[in-house]
């Protein structure tokens, strides 16, 4: 423990105490809230994440949607920029994919799939670099024009997938569209029970995980992206352009989140849903994943992968009656609300975290530090 | 002719006041909490929660004032948990808000279920009672979200409280030097944000006389918007959410008549609306609008 240093204590331990701060919270709402046995709930929270094969597999589910949304609110973060446009982008992608999904014949085996998630980074980046492009050529404010752009993009694609709307399938009477061909859905590589399929795109979400790390760490491009997210004005000072920054880490961000939406519905369902689109809560989990993983690409993986726990455990509370019905996915919403909360006003974790490296003989100081 | 007016004249018009009341009251919340410099993104879920508790304590009390100021303190709850993030801990405030919203939402979902059951909030319980003129009847409420107006701009630019307000929103140092409580003006400031955005939320409830989950719907956003828009000031601020209002009423109203092809008139394109003209006013016409100075920066104190 001698060699323990406090940044990377306080780089693992803050976000762990944020989550069991939240936790704790959790706890406590169930008990006085519902009078439930907050021990029981929390068991079957943890058979449903990680408890058989079957609950690993619905957590890897969870978490891949979740992880591109996490790498696109960090991207966006490292460029200064705050992105709660996940949802919005999600739902741009969804649809670019899928109708890639619908209406192409004839592809080839993983070239299908693949050109549609391809679809859905560009639909996404698009919607997302028009709020960057707001932002620098109109100045106006990129939170309240993500989320306005939230909505749009979810009425849109309600009125593309409604009945006789243009993406509908003709003569069906359910508000979806026609069937994706086989070739575009994710292919399974996992089966740990019959109805359990794991699809690649967790593998993807780890590939771009990989390669977010490799641009915003060892390109030039992800070095302009950091200058500018640090300082804007030095780096226009030393001939990097905000504004062409700016709007390419929007196109990022909104491809990452475009291709979340579009592995959520390739790899988990059989068509697009106009009812899938109002429910999509991926954009803000990405905020939580994001800020729990602070803001670096590998933080989002593991991030990711703990908060689809939380989702899929939720499903586990269910199954097993052990909050009112309804009651789990609400209470995982109030605890990823926590976790934002505690990671964002991290002083008095920072604190704790330092007492903790204190306690395991962590003492010694670099010299000019001082101890807090 | 007749008819005309009483869909285009007074439908939409009683239309505007009601869906602009809660954004004039959410965002004048909103005024008082920048102006002392902390940005409250969280609106949303303050009104989230003043929407359920209106409707909660109503339900429970028997009386709809008792409801108001069960929401007004369940606003202020959440806007206490923003303050002591972004002051004391010196959360950034946009995370903070962001937080904020996600817990609220959660909450008061969660509260909802276990309070209400699947079933929802009981069909009748006391509301605000309604005023006017014939047919021309609208809540209580509306008159409050104007009068609101006034004494806003009333305290924030006519009271020496209103000039410590805004001095710590612009420049929280030399405030500081010439002894205001930074961290007290700003506390005060959230914690208004919070009460008004409870009482927005509770209008919005009241209206229809039920809680339905997500029923605000972003109109907490737009009120920020309309803050944005209206550049920090009461009387623009109020026309941003008669504008953001009627976009909203038109869209309501517009919604399956008859002279509209059927796409256009389609819900799905027409509710869009509100937020296609906040997104057109921001980028539009606004320009560079600038905020208190202070704004979104933790005040440290030496």
């Amino acid at each position: 423990m001698r060699h323990f240093d406090r940044d990377s204590a306080e780089a693992i331990l803050v976000p762990l105490l944020a989550v069991l701060g939240a936790m704790l919270v959790g706890m406590i709402l169930i008990f006085t809230i519902t009078g439930y046995d907050p021990f029981a709930a929390y068991t079957s929270l943890i058979r449903g994440a990680v408890g058989s094969p079957t609950s690993i597999g619905a957590t890897l589910l969870r978490s891949t949607p979740i992880i591109f949304t996490g790498l696109s609110v960090m991207i966006a973060f490292r460029a200064g920029l705050f992105n709660i446009g996940g949802t919005g982008q999600a739902v741009m992608g969804l649809l670019c994919g899928g109708t890639v999904g619908v209406y192409f014949h004839g592809l080839p085996g993983a070239s299908h799939w693949i050109l549609a998630l391809v679809a859905a980074a560009i639909g996404g980046g698009l919607w997302g670099a028009l709020a960057g492009f707001l932002k620098v050529a109109r100045g106006a404010n990129e939170v309240v024009v993500t989320i306005m752009l939230n909505y749009v993009a979810i009425r849109f694609g309600e009125y593309l997938l409604r009945l006789k709307g243009p993406l509908q399938e003709q003569g069906s009477s359910v508000p979806a569209s026609a069937s994706f061909a086989d070739n575009a859905r994710l292919p399974v590589f996992w089966r740990p029970d019959p109805f359990t399929e794991v699809n690649v795109g967790i593998i993807v979400a780890l590939l771009v995980a990989g390669l977010m790390w490799f641009i915003v760490n060892r390109t030039s491009l992800g070095f302009q992206i950091r200058a500018v997210g640090l300082q804007p004005d030095a780096a226009e000072y030393g001939g990097m352009s905000v504004t062409k920054v700016t709007v390419i880490g929007m196109f990022m961000a909104g491809a990452l989140s475009g291709l979340g939406g579009a592995v959520a519905t390739l790899g988990e369902l059989e068509r697009m849903q106009k009812s899938e689109l109002g429910v999509i809560q991926i954009g803000f989990a990405g905020i939580a994943v994001a800020l729990l993983g602070r803001n670096t690409a590998v933080g989002c993986v593991f991030a990711g992968l703990l908060l689809g726990a939380l989702d899929s455990g939720a499903v586990g509370i269910q199954k097993d009656n052990a909050l009112p019905a309804g009651v789990a996915t609400k209470l995982i919403g109030v605890i990823q609300g926590l976790i934002v909360l505690f990671v964002g006003a991290d002083l008095v974790f920072r604190r704790l975290s330092n007492r903790i490296v204190d306690l395991f003989g962590g003492a010694e100081q670099p010299a000019g530090k001082t101890a807090t | 002719m007749s008819q005309f007016i009483d869909v285009w004249i007074t439908g939409l018009g009683l239309a505007t006041l009601t869906f602009a009341t809660p954004l004039i009251l959410a965002a004048l919340g909103g005024l008082f909490s920048e102006r002392a410099g902390i940005v409250n993104i969280a609106l949303e879920g303050m009104m989230t929660a003043g929407a359920f508790f209106g409707v909660y304590v109503s339900v429970q009390s028997g009386s709809w004032v008792v409801g108001i100021i069960g929401a007004i303190v369940a606003g202020m709850f959440f806007a206490a948990i923003h303050a002591v993030a972004t002051i004391t801990f010196q959360a950034d405030q946009v995370v903070s808000g962001t937080a904020i919203i996600l817990i609220a939402a959660g909450l008061v979902n969660f509260l909802n279920l276990t309070l209400f059951g699947t079933d929802g909030s009981p069909a009748d319980f006391s509301t605000p009672p309604r005023i006017g003129i014939g047919d021309v009847q609208f809540s209580v409420l509306v008159p409050v979200g104007f009068l609101a107006v006034w004494a806003t701009w009333f305290i924030i630019f006519r009271t020496p409280f209103g000039l410590r307000l805004r001095s710590v929103g612009e420049h929280p140092r030399a405030a500081d030097t010439v002894g205001i409580n930074v961290y007290k003006m700003r506390y005060i400031g959230v914690l208004i944000s919070g009460a008004m955005a409870g009482l927005a939320g509770a209008f919005i409830s009241f209206n229809v006389s039920s809680y339905t989950e997500n029923m605000v719907a972003g109109n907490g956003f737009i009120a920020l918007a309309a803050l944005i828009f209206g550049k920090w000031r009461p009387v623009p601020v109020m026309f941003a959410c008669l504008l953001f209002g009627f976009s909203q009423g038109l869209a309501s109203r517009l919604s399956g008549v008859a002279w509209l092809p059927d796409s256009l008139s389609s819900p799905e394109l027409l509710t869009s609306l509100p937020y296609v003209i906040t997104l057109v006013a921001l980028a539009g016409f606004v320009g560079k609008s600038v905020g208190p100075a202070a704004a979104g920066k933790p005040y440290v104190k030496h």
